[in-house]
């Protein structure tokens, strides 16, 4: 338990440190940079004094900690707004969109490894293994211009792009609109957010849906060899319950601790994925400031984004040791 | 025979990956850069305009589509091999000193472990918001996110074979470490290495081109396909869906054939691997 702490904070500082280097290991001048060729001396003077680049190296360091440490991340140079202002913008949509996935590729991973591994060779398994060339093959940000083509532009099932309509009164309470309008029993405005979020959603849901469903399949072919199914068998438990208890209950737990690493995954493609859809999130918002050159949004920008991975992988080594009990003993 | 048939769909996907590479100058119709004025947004015919034919149509711009994606394949071709052995040449010695040295193996594997935790994209971000956009930058960028796979497969191969009589046989003659790393052991491993260069390259085509897909890798008018994608976008929607439409195969294509190529090789040379790379 301590031990997995400890880890996550000691990566938590390296992730601080290495984004406070960014901007010192970008070649020339970052001021000189941010401004372009024809910026005045003046001008550069004053991006750096409000960048601290004047300031002695270990100086920069310890402020940044210390203003990190009170949550200000600094002024986005494109806005002016403050960065953290921005990313508690655009922050829940991400989050929201990749939860999403999240669970929409879990789910169903899950079923159609275990259908896979049920009857290898059989339709699902065939089903599986197409579905997992298409994932990994296939760019995320072109799979979602197919699914706009067919089902935004052709069927008209679902719209194409953003969060919600104009027309939809919603007020942000935490940002995540499908929990607000839950919260506040607005059914018809989840419905449409839940319109919304659906190819987005499942566009980001391939690739973490085959991985997961191959990694359920083979283990689940492999718990079913093991010799306390054979003995299960032997004891006359009747299938299901070798099936459902004894194999699928042992075969989950390595797709448990791959479920947190997917996670990451998510958040990465859904940087893509954003800007298919133009979803307002976090993804769409780094990408501009990277290209605007806007170094204090992209530093708190990925900062967060290390962030979430480092708490996700903490609570997913937890949930780990607390499912394998075996884990715990270990130490 | 089903081995077979996937081996062969990939290699002749990657002979015309090839051929397209070496030879565009000659393959293609017209230059990729040309716009033809009055002939913008085609759609793909057979039928001649202007005496000249767009057997896939134009873009925007009136540049034949067909062109661009064949030159197209330089740029797939250049990003895939050489991200793959840069990641490779980094990686390879990194994995080994891990496979062999007790103590190094705990800061590599760690560091390993937490790089791989985050997502390539967002890596490759941050490298090109230091470095800028560009084709240079990007294989950087995208190098440096493959370089873990091939530290933690190299490790696990190494630490593999020094279980192995031979190794004991050397070492017991008094070989030295680095040649019988480089000489006895790296020859063994070769195979494995092969099968995961062979899956890196589709990974790292999908990352390039998702880099150049978000305007921050090889940038428009360089026939480059993830942003032939992005520029076809805005005309996607409305009147001419094929650009978008084209260059996305190609991608596809392209990382499918290295994929076949990879699960190929692995299920031959070495099934042992399933699962790991």
């Amino acid at each position: 338990m301590l031990r997995t702490l400890l880890q996550a904070l000691v990566t938590l500082g390296l992730a601080v440190v290495a984004v406070f280097f960014l901007i010192h290991l970008v070649p020339g001048d970052p001021a000189q940079i941010v401004l372009g060729e024809k910026a005045t001396p003046q001008a550069i003077e004053s991006i750096r004094k409000e960048l601290g680049l004047d300031r002695p190296l270990a100086y920069q360091l310890g402020s940044y900690i210390s203003r990190l440490a009170s949550g200000d991340l600094g002024l986005s140079i494109r806005t002016g707004r403050e960065v953290s202002a921005e990313i508690l913008d655009r922050l829940p949509a991400t989050l929201e969109l990749s939860i999403v996935s999240l669970i929409l590729s879990a789910l169903i991973g899950i079923l159609l490894g275990a259908f896979a591994a049920k009857r290898p060779g059989g339709f699902v398994d065939l089903l599986l293994g197409g579905i997992s060339v298409l994932g990994l093959s296939l760019p995320v940000f072109f799979l979602g211009l197919i699914l706009v083509y067919i089902f935004g532009l052709q069927l008209e099932w679902f719209p194409i792009s953003g969060r919600l309509s104009y027309s939809s009164h919603y007020e942000p309470m935490t940002g995540f609109v499908l929990l607000d309008s839950l919260l506040r029993l607005d059914f018809q405005t989840f419905w449409i957010g839940l319109q919304y979020i659906a190819l987005p959603a499942i566009a980001l849901a391939t690739v973490p849906l085959s991985l997961i469903a191959r990694l359920m399949r083979s283990s689940l072919l492999e718990t079913l060899r093991a010799d306390f199914i054979k003995t299960a068998r032997a004891k006359g438990a009747p299938e299901r319950t070798v099936f459902f208890r004894h194999a699928l209950r042992n075969a989950l737990l390595p797709v448990i601790t791959m479920l947190g690493f997917q996670f990451g995954l998510l958040l990465g493609g859904a940087i893509l994925t954003e800007n298919v859809f133009a979803w307002p999130g976090m993804g769409r918002w780094i990408v501009a400031s990277v290209e605007g050159r806007d170094y204090p949004a992209i530093q708190g920008g990925v900062l967060i984004f290390a962030t979430g991975i480092i708490v996700v992988m903490a609570i997913t080594e937890f949930v780990h040791q607390w499912v394998d009990p075996r884990l715990r003993l270990k130490g | 025979m089903r081995k077979n048939w996937t081996l062969l769909v990939g290699i002749s996907l990657v002979s015309l990956l090839v051929i397209c590479t070496l030879f565009a100058n000659w393959i293609s119709p017209h230059s990729p850069l040309e716009d033809f004025r009055g002939l913008e947004n085609l759609s793909p015919s057979f039928e001649s305009r202007d005496g000249k034919y767009f057997l896939l149509g134009t873009d925007t711009l009136g540049r034949d589509l067909l062109s661009r994606l064949i030159y197209g394949a330089r740029y797939c071709l250049l990003m895939g091999c050489v991200t793959v052995a840069i990641a490779g040449f980094i990686g390879i010695p990194l994995g080994m000193l891990a496979g062999s040295h007790t103590r190094l193996d705990a800061v590599i594997s760690k560091a390993t472990d937490i790089v791989m935790s985050f997502p390539a994209v967002l890596i490759a971000l941050v490298v090109v918001s230091i470095l800028g956009p560009g084709l240079f930058n990007v294989i950087i960028a995208v190098a440096l996110t493959s370089i873990p796979s091939f530290i933690r497969l190299t490790r696990s191969q190494v630490k593999l074979e020094f279980r192995k009589d031979y190794v004991q046989a050397a070492e017991c003659l008094g070989v030295g470490r680095i040649r019988l790393l480089s000489l006895h052991i790296f020859p063994n491993i070769v195979p494995s290495l092969l099968v995961l260069s062979s899956l890196s390259l589709g990974t790292a085509i999908l990352e390039s081109a998702g880099l150049s897909f978000l305007n921050l890798g090889v940038t428009p008018p360089a026939p480059e396909w993830g942003s032939m994608i992005r520029t076809g976008m805005e005309t996607f929607l409305s009147s001419n869906p094929w650009v978008s439409t084209f260059a996305g195969l190609c991608i596809f294509l392209n990382v499918l054939a290295f994929n076949l190529i990879g699960d190929a090789l692995r299920d031959r040379l070495d099934p042992a691997l399933r699962g790991k790379v």
